[in-house]
């Protein structure tokens, strides 16, 4: 049997919802009302090394919640996450780039943000930069650059950072057609070295080729575990 | 694991100094005259301040007192107005990654602190000049900075914190900041307080510090050891208050942002 690197163990995630948003002074003499919602309801699964799971489920089911709390970006309100290994997200791509910075700084900037070392950067920098094919710009301040060249940039970091568990949330691929493609070659190969790979998406199509499991998640609880054909198909029908 | 533990510690402090270096860059990047702004800036508050407050304050040698107040308020001041909607404002930073939370108020703190040091290392000089500088207390400037960095470097922390569940501490703060710079010894010292009000500044953690500056560079300035004891005993509290708040509530920013 292969080595379990994601294990999330009976997790439920409960939000407090407030009816108004929650000022200090109201609060000493009033209780806020709120509602309690369970984004996620005893979620239990084992994720192999070098797995490519695929999550669906319509909005609003949970599949972010999910997604964040195995990042550990979120706690759980019960049960636990255990995962081993370096983990990168797809999410927020553009988050801590500074517009004032040059291409470089900010490739050490976001670097760091998600988990690598100096040592590290130095190394993949290249790579980084290459990936993005931004060669010519890279000293110019980031203000200058397209939209399409940030979120070039950004994907080039975080999936040259060598992480060992990559979670993708929605946005697959990023820019121009040609880039797209390159997005899901690069996705595919990490995948064929060992990495292990979770996509949350409605685009099914990419689930279909690149996932060998899908998890449907429906309302904060699994659905459906299996193979991905079969519970896409199931999906499609029944959603 | 003592080994990972190390490299844990090295990527903190690079993270730190980079956000650090980032904001300190951006500040200057933005405006070609920021650098010239962050001197002009307390030279025009002290000249507008002395000549009025003169008329009122008779301290000797008015303007380098109010300098050696002036200059550590600014600094605590634009911190915490800046810190206490950090988190708020880097709610995509929070999505993206996770990485120590704390390094976003501490990075402003210290950028600032930064600031506070170059404007020390050239005014200081300056006021040497123009003699009215009192040395012989000058070693009193390190404690007084080292106090002024963790008081400012928690109460960031406290409103930074509350401010992700409480929107309305922002403008709590903003507030009290003004009625602050009046209820600490900035423009005017303790001893000239009537003594039944002089216990009120026992409980402003801001009168010792602000006081240990006017000490340490100004001529025959009295300090009153029983404010610095409170002062500083506050203070710890405070420190270690900030922590445990932001160590409870930090986990679940995310689900509030």
């Amino acid at each position: 049997m292969k080595e379990i690197v994601i294990n999330i163990n009976n997790v439920t995630k409960i939000f407090n919802l407030y009816h108004s948003k929650k000022f200090l002074f109201k609060s000493i003499f009033s209780k806020n009302k709120y509602e309690k919602f369970k984004a996620l309801n005893q979620v239990s699964l084992k994720i192999e090394k070098g797995e490519s799971i695929g999550i669906v489920g319509l909005n609003g089911s949970g599949k972010t919640t999910l997604l964040r709390i195995i990042a550990g970006i979120t706690k759980p309100s019960s049960g636990n996450v255990s995962v081993l290994g370096k983990i990168a997200s797809l999410t927020e791509l553009e988050a801590g780039f500074q517009p004032d910075l040059s291409g470089k700084e900010n490739i050490y900037l976001n670097g760091l943000i998600i988990g690598m070392t100096k040592k590290e950067i130095n190394k993949q920098y290249s790579k980084i930069v290459n990936f993005a094919g931004l060669k010519k710009f890279i000293d110019l301040p980031l203000y200058s650059f397209s939209q399409g060249m940030k979120l070039r940039l950004a994907f080039s970091i975080i999936v040259n950072s060598n992480p060992d568990i990559l979670l993708i949330d929605e946005n697959i691929a990023v820019g121009d057609k040609n880039f797209r493609g390159k997005c899901i070659e690069k996705i595919l190969k990490l995948t064929s070295q060992g990495k292990t790979l979770i996509v949350a998406s409605h685009w099914l199509h990419f689930l279909r080729i690149c996932c060998n499991r899908v998890v449907w998640i429906d309302k904060g609880k699994i659905k459906l575990v299996g193979e991905s054909k079969k519970v896409l198909n199931l999906y499609n029908k029944n959603k | 694991m003592n080994n990972k533990k190390h490299i844990i510690n090295r990527q903190y402090i690079s993270l730190l100094l980079a956000m650090t270096e980032k904001e300190i860059k951006s500040r200057y990047k933005k405006a070609f005259f920021g650098f010239i702004w962050f001197f002009l800036n307390p030279t025009l508050q002290v000249i507008i301040m002395g000549v009025i407050f003169s008329l009122f304050i008779k301290i000797p040698n008015y303007f380098i007192f109010l300098f050696s107040g002036l200059l550590p308020w600014n600094f605590f001041s634009t911190t915490i107005n800046r810190a206490t909607p950090s988190f708020v404002y880097e709610r995509s930073l929070i999505q993206k990654a996770n990485f120590p939370l704390e390094i976003i108020p501490l990075s402003l703190v210290i950028s600032n602190f930064v600031h506070l040091l170059t404007a020390l290392l050239i005014f200081i000089p300056l006021l040497y000049l123009t003699n009215g500088l009192f040395l012989q207390n000058m070693i009193f400037i390190f404690p007084a900075l080292i106090w002024l960095l963790i008081f400012t470097s928690s109460l960031s922390l406290i409103f930074s914190t509350l401010n992700v569940t409480y929107r309305d501490v922002n403008f709590f703060v903003q507030n009290s900041l003004i009625l602050l710079f009046y209820g600490s010894p900035i423009l005017y010292e303790t001893s000239s307080i009537p003594l039944n009000l002089r216990y009120l500044f026992y409980l402003n953690p801001c009168s010792g510090i602000f006081e240990l500056f006017h000490y340490s560079i100004v001529k025959n300035f009295r300090l009153d050891s029983g404010l610095i004891i409170s002062n500083l005993l506050l203070t710890i509290l405070i420190f270690f208050i900030s922590i445990l708040l932001f160590k409870k509530r930090s986990k679940y920013f995310i689900d509030s942002l």
